[in-house]
């Protein structure tokens, strides 16, 4: 049962018709409330996918601790380390050196050592004029058998340029080598948390076509890892995976394919057109659409007229699912959201001029510090997402984010069963949903 | 680059604890104010994940600011002072407190001026917290409750009321929500002792002010001894340092405590040991606590005990043979000299292979890692020898 410790405010007064909002920002930027769901991967988690790796962070206390614990929490403090920065360190000229002798240390003190370090810096190196370049330097000259991964964990630069998550996708794959010779039979999947459910026809589609399908998630030790820098051709589709493939592809000079995650059946269908036409194949995806289309329909008629709130962390695309769901008399009657990424403009669009008056939610603002509910409240809505079942009180919840793994027509279908699922079942949603890095170990 | 120097701040295995920052949201986040941390994110996030098991139930009002590398950079102090303006207007809490992370500590943000413009424009009472994010937890929690007994204790006491104590120290990070507070509460009532006030866990803001007509101050850990330091210089309530850990500890603190109501005299009760460097025991944690636990490993198990305090508290929680020690390699090395080492699980990776030891999971080490092995040893009988492991 929640205790209120504070005055009480009614967190609806500050939810928006779609009519009304704005894009891109739909919220004036406000102080942040934290929402306590934690299923969203952070830089430590997407870093622990290079196999065999380990992190080293240098950072104020502050900022280190929740890092560690990300770790600690996801068994892996055997792969993580850390250099304190105290405020002394800011002034007197030893940010360089302070980083090579404490990273230096730590793996000197390994017997073993990773075959990648992942040096994550922060924004005070940043701020301060640090000369990053020369720390990477230098520890390169000292441990040359390490791959050193330049990381940066500097949210002070969230709006300047990549953001943190973004960039930290990008530096995924910054070992991987541009001396490789391409194989032509073989294709990376980029920037994803988890590997792409073997069901959708995209990965049916590749293998059938005699490709071998790569993906960080699924590689076990770090010469497979290595073996990605092979592939002739690097798909992405996560919004936040673009930029790091389309950097990676003019790196190691391969062929770039952003190929959107979307609810759209068209809009899947044009990607299956462009893979056709750049792999130069043949796209058979007409059975994943018809078995998307009637799953769509049969979870219409299980789920009804049922209340469904979405939000962001279950898939970034979470305008495109309204939609979907929306067109096809689902009871969308909430979006939890502060932002529409560009990819999302048009369903924004759509969403404006057909359903005017569907409620638009931050899940920031200070005000929905008063928005969390007590769980099993508000079991009439099926939460997608998180933080959808956090501020509806639902316990019916798709437990999902970033999409889940997945993808095309087949993402359609697993969507739809997930929410047949949850319109059925009761989560313990106090528990699922405090679960940092869904998908991770965890020790809780 | 030449090699320069050593530097010994780093870890390679082990967790740290939690940051100045969260200890003052910790202090002060039953009371009904709002906190602010100038922070762009995560620490708001960490906070709340790892350093606050109330988060989910409880509706505090604890925030970031989301400055932005263009705001730090252009010194606009405006937006943030907008943003906070808004939001109280808008939440009415009691009081505000801010206090700063790296950056804005960095460029110098004047967060006392931005406290000042900030409570002449809602008339709400607010102080800025001077915090880095590069300190310990009790360091940040100490400060947000003197700040807030300098701002809202009455200048005198009304009227001492006999065989009255407050309890100074308090917060999830020491004493998690598994009914350890609650438990000293109850030890005190059984007592006989009028318990005014608890900083800060299950009181009021308006149930801490009565704390000025209290007989004595109970310290339960170091970030509550300036508090008391402060109270007993302004309203000469004189203190002791300790907790009811087992029973025999527990009956000396009751001693100890009708002793100081009478002599006026502050007692760091939990450091009047006997300590020796070559001691069996090794304990590491806050001092407080940890002080009280050698008292009562000492008598009921017979054993004796020095303490490793990582958070350089106040050395007077300390006694000779104790040591103020903080780096991964330098606790290895005090770890590696001891017999039995009574430790958070966090420190178990560089407990020697073959040494015993008794796990007491600490929150602001390890978070909510080990909630489920947490201990409520408050005015137990302990048997100590099943919590004995060997490594």
């Amino acid at each position: 049962m929640l205790k209120s410790v504070g005055k009480k405010v009614d967190a609806e007064f500050f939810a928006l018709p779609v009519k009304a909002a704005k894009f891109p920002q739909l919220f004036a930027s406000e102080l942040e409330f934290n929402a306590p769901t934690r299923g969203m991967w952070n830089i430590v988690h997407t870093g622990m996918l290079i196999p065999r790796s380990h992190q080293i962070f240098v950072c104020a206390q502050g900022c280190l601790r929740g890092v560690i614990l990300t770790a600690a929490e996801m068994n892996a403090m055997d792969r993580m380390s850390f250099v304190t920065v105290k405020e002394g360190d800011l002034f007197d000229g030893t940010l360089e050196s302070n980083a090579v002798e404490g990273i230096s240390a730590i793996l000197e003190e390994m017997s073993v050592k990773p075959q990648a370090v992942l040096v994550f810096l922060s924004c005070i190196q940043l701020f301060a004029g640090c000369d990053t370049q020369a720390i990477y330097d230098e520890l390169q000259k000292r441990f040359p058998a390490i791959d050193f991964v330049e990381c940066l964990m500097h949210p002070t630069m969230r709006k300047s340029g990549l953001t943190p998550d973004a960039f930290m996708r990008k530096q995924l794959y910054a070992p991987l080598r541009e001396n490789a010779v391409a194989d032509n039979k073989s294709i990376n999947i980029i920037g994803n948390d988890r590997v792409t459910a073997e069901t959708s026809e995209l990965i049916i589609m590749l293998k059938n076509n005699g490709f071998k399908v790569k993906d960080i998630a699924a590689c076990q030790n770090y010469d497979e890892y290595l073996s990605m820098s092979e592939s002739f051709c690097n798909i992405s589709y996560y919004p936040t995976a673009k930029a790091g493939n389309e950097f990676l592809c003019q790196r190691l000079r391969r062929k770039f394919l952003h190929l959107p995650l979307s609810y759209s059946f068209e809009e899947i269908a044009e990607n299956y057109r462009i893979l056709s036409e750049e792999l130069n194949i043949k796209s058979d995806f007409s059975q994943a659409e018809s078995e998307a289309r009637r799953t769509l329909a049969e979870a219409r008629k299980v789920i009804g007229s049922m209340p469904i709130a979405i939000d962001y962390t279950a898939t970034l695309r979470n305008l495109s699912l309204a939609r979907l769901l929306l067109e096809h008399d689902f009871n969308v009657k909430r979006i939890y959201s502060d932002v529409v990424i560009p990819e999302e403009k048009a369903d924004f669009e759509w969403l404006q001029s057909h359903y005017p008056e569907l409620l638009i939610s931050p899940t920031l603002h200070p005000a929905m510090r008063f928005a969390v509910k007590t769980p099993g409240s508000g079991d009439e809505y099926l939460a997608i997402g998180q933080k959808a079942a956090c501020f509806t009180g639902s316990r019916h919840l798709v437990n999902i984010v970033s999409g889940g793994g997945w993808y095309g027509f087949d993402g359609i279908t697993q969507m739809c069963k997930a929410m047949v699922n949850a319109k059925n079942t009761l989560s313990d949603t106090e528990k699922v949903i405090q679960l940092k890095g869904w998908g991770c170990e965890s020790c809780l | 680059m030449r090699k320069l120097f050593m530097n010994n701040n780093y870890a390679k295995i082990i967790s740290c604890y939690a940051a100045d920052t969260a200890g003052v949201c910790s202090a002060l986040f039953e009371l009904g104010g709002m906190t602010i941390v100038h922070d762009a994110s995560g620490c708001n996030s960490t906070y709340a994940t790892h350093d606050e098991p109330r988060w989910f139930n409880a509706e505090s009002m604890v925030y970031i600011s989301a400055l932005t590398e263009l705001d730090m950079v252009c010194g606009n102090d405006d937006k943030f002072i907008d943003d906070v303006v808004r939001s109280a207007v808008t939440l009415q809490p009691e009081f505000i407190a801010l206090c700063n992370s790296p950056i804005p500590l960095m460029v110098g943000t004047d967060m006392r001026a931005v406290a000042c413009s900030i409570e002449a424009q809602t008339n709400i009472p607010c102080f800025a917290v001077p915090t880095s994010g590069m300190e310990h937890y009790h360091v940040g929690a100490a400060k947000a409750w003197e700040l807030l007994a300098e701002r809202f204790l009455p200048e005198k006491a009304e009227k001492i009321i006999p065989q009255s104590v407050n309890i100074l120290g308090a917060t999830p990070l020491d004493f998690s929500i598994n009914g350890n507070v609650e438990s000293i509460v109850e030890f005190l009532k059984k007592s006989d002792y009028k318990v005014l006030a608890s900083w800060a866990m299950n009181n009021t803001l308006e149930e801490l002010s009565n704390s000025v007509n209290a007989e004595v101050n109970l310290v339960i850990a170091n970030s509550g001894l300036p508090l008391a330091q402060y109270m007993y210089k302004k309203y000469n309530i004189p203190f002791v340092c300790g907790v009811p850990v087992g029973k025999s500890a527990a009956n000396d603190l009751l001693e100890e405590l009708a002793h100081v109501r009478q002599s006026k005299v502050n007692s760091y009760w939990s450091a009047c040991r006997e300590s020796c460097e070559n001691a069996q025991c090794v304990i590491i944690g806050e001092s407080v606590y940890s002080g009280t636990l050698a008292k009562a490993l000492e008598s009921e198990l017979g054993v004796s005990c020095r303490i490793i305090d990582p958070l350089a508290g106040d050395k007077k929680l300390l006694t000779c043979g104790d040591k103020a020690v903080g780096q991964e390699k330098l606790i290895a090395g005090e770890f590696a000299q001891a017999d039995l080492i009574v430790c958070d699980n966090m420190y178990l990776p560089i407990v020697p292979p073959g040494k015993k030891y008794i796990a007491l999971p600490h929150e602001a080490f390890s978070g909510r890692c080990y909630h489920k092995a947490r201990l409520n040893l408050i005015d137990k009988y302990i048997d100590w020898k099943s919590l004995i492991c060997r490594k």
